[in-house]
């Protein structure tokens, strides 16, 4: 499938744009929160894809990489359409109960109405599997306010949850 | 940090919902990258495409379409102060050099050392040395009543006869001056000598009492007048400080609010001689130009506002559904135009070169006709500075077509010039010309240039 893209043959680069469409489209949906927004930077991404997919060199998976971009490319639409900050926070030790009775629709609704730092990283690390070293790398942040601000996001998720549960 | 029941977090992450984007994605990225493809063959084309050597004679026809040297000299800042410097400093240098003393000055001067006597001395040395004088008694006794240290020119053939004599006559203010081109009967003073020829209205003499020696130009003291030498010609200079109105013709610029006349204030200076006379001067004008322009701009406005439902919440015990929804609003880039005015802040100096010749030479009334160039320099041409506030716009285009004044220009000058004096220093003028400028008033613009009529009046001073 890579040769077939690096080719730029048409039909082998839709069906890679098939396999993954779903998959990054939810990453940039939830990093950015907007449908219109996912929707572009899913394009922009795999323009970006097919266009470097020559210096793809099987490090890690092909997957792992078509990821890396979107999510790349969703940070930095992020940081230009908001001011990318995170409040300040330092984590006291305090015990985090998840409730029992939410479901999956709860914890993305939730998700998706933290701040866009904190949920970024919380998605980063919980959901797509990142280190906080390569997370902290991506957003240009060390990985002392990573760790605090994944911390601060499952603290801010609890009570979001509580509320949407109570309902 | 202590997480409890960490499954329930990792088991409600994997049943999130996973999301599809639009259908229409895959068309843009095909789109994309056909684009890409295409730009990319362009490219290596482009590369392809054999390669033309330019005409040798490119250059050539290139450097003689550009403004030649001397003309961004006059155009700069520079070149139009040493412009101005060097017609100044011709104009004093000139004065300097027509009123400075001829050499035969110092020469006579040491030549004839005159002793200080009173006029009574004069008068009994004249009688004690006998002098075969052929001056009247009556015309001796006016130069006696002469003033103190004042040299009296009396015709040689009045005086006494000095050719034949031995003994030197010892007056200190009688210079007997020839009449009749012989040189040997002019003598004055106890050490005469024999003096060259002087041209007109050159020095003849000198007396050492640090009074120099003048002619004799009073108009109103009539009593020693043929015993004192007359001005035989000397170049006068004259200085003059005008108010100048100018009538412009045919000056109209589409879209401009031009000024039809102006007044302006300057000085003349003059250097004159017989009928003939050398005309320069500074003249200063300023006043002001206005116009309109547009320009193009985009502005981010708010076309429509919408509710988004951002979520709903069904009660099953009432069948109830309350939607919780957040007003949106949707802004464009919406392309405007907008008018304003330009405001020229013109500032020019004026410098006219003329030649005049008197038609009518009266002692109160001159009339002379003059003509000449005259050049104009720009020494401001301040102009609009575009002030835009409007927020979240930017200018897509500024249509300003508008002219602006050239930085050097020339006049061609024809008119009269009328004189009034009602003292022999002091004086009226008027001054009518007509002016054709030579190049286009305005750049860029390809149409001739305007005339004007132009009025001085101003009051002038002889030294």
């Amino acid at each position: 499938m890579v040769a077939g893209c690096r080719k730029n043959n048409r039909k082998i680069q839709k069906l890679l744009y098939d396999r993954y469409c779903d998959a990054m489209f939810t990453i940039a949906y939830r990093i950015i929160n907007d449908y219109d927004n996912a929707n572009d930077i899913l394009q922009e991404a795999f323009i970006q894809i097919f266009r470097d997919i020559k210096k793809f060199r099987g490090d890690s998976t092909l997957g792992a990489w078509i990821k890396t971009i979107v999510v790349r490319t969703a940070i930095r639409k992020l940081k230009k359409e908001n001011t990318f900050t995170q409040p300040g926070f330092h984590p006291n030790g305090e015990t985090i109960s998840w409730p029992e009775e939410m479901t999956g629709d709860d914890l993305e609704k939730a998700i998706l109405s933290l701040a866009d730092g904190c949920r970024t990283i919380f998605l980063l690390i919980e959901v797509e599997g990142y280190k906080h070293k390569e997370v902290a790398e991506m957003l240009n942040i060390s990985v002392g306010t990573s760790k605090s601000q994944l911390h601060y996001a499952k603290k801010q998720l609890q009570v979001l949850l509580k509320d949407f549960i109570e309902r | 940090m202590i997480e409890k029941n960490r499954n329930i977090l990792s088991n409600a992450l994997k049943d999130m919902p996973v999301r599809s984007p639009k259908a229409t994605n895959w068309d843009h990225i095909s789109n994309d990258l056909d684009q890409i493809e295409t730009s990319a063959f362009i490219s290596e084309t482009k590369s392809k495409l054999p390669k033309h050597k330019a005409p040798e004679d490119a250059w050539a026809n290139i450097a003689s379409g550009l403004a030649s040297p001397a003309s961004s000299f006059f155009n700069s800042l520079t070149g139009r102060l040493i412009t101005a410097s060097v017609l100044l400093g011709g104009i004093i240098g000139a004065y300097f050099l027509f009123t400075s003393p001829s050499p035969l000055h110092n020469e006579i001067e040491e030549q004839i050392p005159v002793p200080e006597v009173s006029v009574h001395d004069q008068a009994k040395e004249v009688q004690q040395h006998e002098i075969n004088a052929k001056v009247e008694v009556s015309e001796l006794s006016q130069a006696n009543d002469a003033p103190q240290n004042e040299i009296i020119f009396i015709p040689a053939s009045n005086g006494p006869d000095l050719t034949q004599n031995t003994q030197e006559p010892r007056f200190n203010n009688i210079v007997y001056f020839n009449d009749d081109n012989s040189n040997t009967r002019i003598k004055s003073g106890e050490k005469l000598n024999k003096l060259e020829p002087v041209p007109p209205g050159q020095l003849t003499a000198s007396a050492k009492n640090n009074k120099k020696p003048r002619y004799y130009t009073s108009r109103s003291d009539k009593s020693y007048s043929n015993y004192y030498m007359q001005d035989p010609g000397k170049p006068k200079f004259k200085f003059g400080i005008f108010y100048s109105y100018k009538q412009f013709q045919d000056i109209d610029q589409e879209g401009m609010d031009i000024p039809q006349h102006l007044s302006s204030f300057g000085i003349d200076l003059y250097y004159e001689t017989h009928k003939w006379f050398f005309k320069t001067g500074l003249e200063y004008l300023s006043w002001e130009e206005k116009g309109n322009y547009t320009f193009d701009y985009d502005q981010n406005q708010m076309i429509y506002q919408y509710n988004y439902v951002d979520s709903v919440l069904v009660n099953t015990g009432n069948d109830q559904i309350t939607y919780y929804t957040s007003e949106k609003q949707v802004f464009d880039s919406i392309p405007l135009q907008k008018s304003d005015q330009v405001i020229y802040n013109y500032k020019i100096l004026q410098i006219p070169i003329l030649i005049g010749y008197k038609l009518v030479d009266h002692s109160k009334f001159n009339l002379a006709i003059i003509g000449g160039i005259g050049c104009d320099l720009r020494v401001s041409g301040k102009q609009f500075t575009p002030v835009f506030n409007e927020e979240s716009s930017t200018i897509t285009d500024i249509n300003n077509s508008l002219e602006y004044r050239s930085n050097i220009n020339w006049r061609l000058i024809g008119g009269v010039e009328i004189d009034y004096l009602f003292t022999n220093k002091w004086g009226l003028y008027a001054e009518p010309t007509y002016q054709q400028y030579m190049k286009p008033l305005y750049v860029p613009n390809t149409s001739k240039g305007v005339g004007l009529f132009s009025i001085k009046v101003g009051i002038k001073y002889s030294f």
